[in-house]
């Protein structure tokens, strides 16, 4: 990455080729997925098999995106944890989740990309959006998720 | 919107029970937990507030769950789903004349606390004693 001291223009941004037509770009690999978590990644393919309207209320399709989303977040940590529950969002997302009718944690991922964070502990609900994956923020999330099983 | 509208229709009281379908994906899977997952309390779109059903006094619940084999069913008063910051306004549909909108923000909280205020009426199978 090259570091610079003053605001570029914008026709100094380098600009990404679009691939031409009949290539391919290589995609962007998931990180090893531990094998305790294969009911997980079994659960979330399954969600792509919904067809819209599953919840009878309209819900969307399950957009693969957002399952690539939610295997990257257990990759990414090489979660060893408690197996989530993995439930499929009327919008087209998915969510996992840790804990019980009280206390719980819960991770949002939409089909747009953009992931929220739920603790729920003592009765105090807490929520926040993370970046990525990869995101310290998510730290906190499965601290309580060990716990809370 | 939040924090009335439903207060100024004369016909829903904050006592007047509604009712949501809940869909077998969204039943709880985990040993102990009682409660459907919390994304069954999100909004039906972008554009279209969660829809339940009025539970008009000596209506059948089964009748919502025509058509819709396996799914379950649970109850809200107004009173509870205004707590949770949500209003509650008819919206008569040619095929549910009972059919309203729950209009308000969902936030993953919002939903949860739903999940764990609502109540089962038709409950999954597995979970029936």
């Amino acid at each position: 990455m090259v570091m610079t001291a003053r605001t570029l223009t914008g026709h100094e941004y380098p600009e990404r080729p679009w691939p031409a037509p009949g290539t391919t770009q290589k995609a962007e690999p998931l990180p090893p997925i531990p094998a305790q978590l294969v009911p997980v990644v079994s659960k979330l393919h399954e969600l792509l098999d919904l067809r819209e309207g599953w919840n009878s209320y309209g819900a969307r399709r399950i957009d693969p995106g957002a399952v690539v989303a939610a295997l990257r977040i257990l990759a990414q940590a090489n979660w060893l944890g408690p197996l989530p529950n993995v439930a499929p969002t009327p919008r087209g997302g998915v969510e996992l989740e840790w804990g019980g009718d009280d206390d719980g944690v819960e991770i949002e991922c939409r089909p747009d990309g953009s992931m929220t964070v739920l603790v729920d502990v003592h009765g105090q609900m807490r929520e926040w959006a993370v970046a990525g994956p990869d995101d310290p923020n998510l730290t906190e999330a499965f601290i309580w998720a060990d716990k809370l099983g | 919107m939040a924090g009335g509208a439903s207060r100024h229709d004369e016909q829903l009281r904050p006592e007047t029970v509604v009712w949501r379908r809940i869909p077998p994906r969204h039943f709880p899977k985990k040993p102990g937990v009682e409660r459907p997952d919390s994304p069954a309390f999100d909004d039906d779109s972008d554009v279209e507030p969660m829809s339940v059903v009025i539970a008009r006094e000596g209506r059948d619940p089964f009748e919502v769950l025509v058509g819709h084999d396996g799914f379950g069913l649970v109850e809200f008063t107004i009173a509870e789903l205004e707590a949770a910051g949500q209003d509650v306004v008819r919206d008569p549909l040619t095929e549910e004349l009972d059919h309203a909108l729950v209009v308000g923000s969902k936030t993953l909280a919002t939903r949860r606390h739903l999940a764990k205020t609502c109540r089962w009426v038709v409950r999954p199978f597995s979970q029936q004693a």
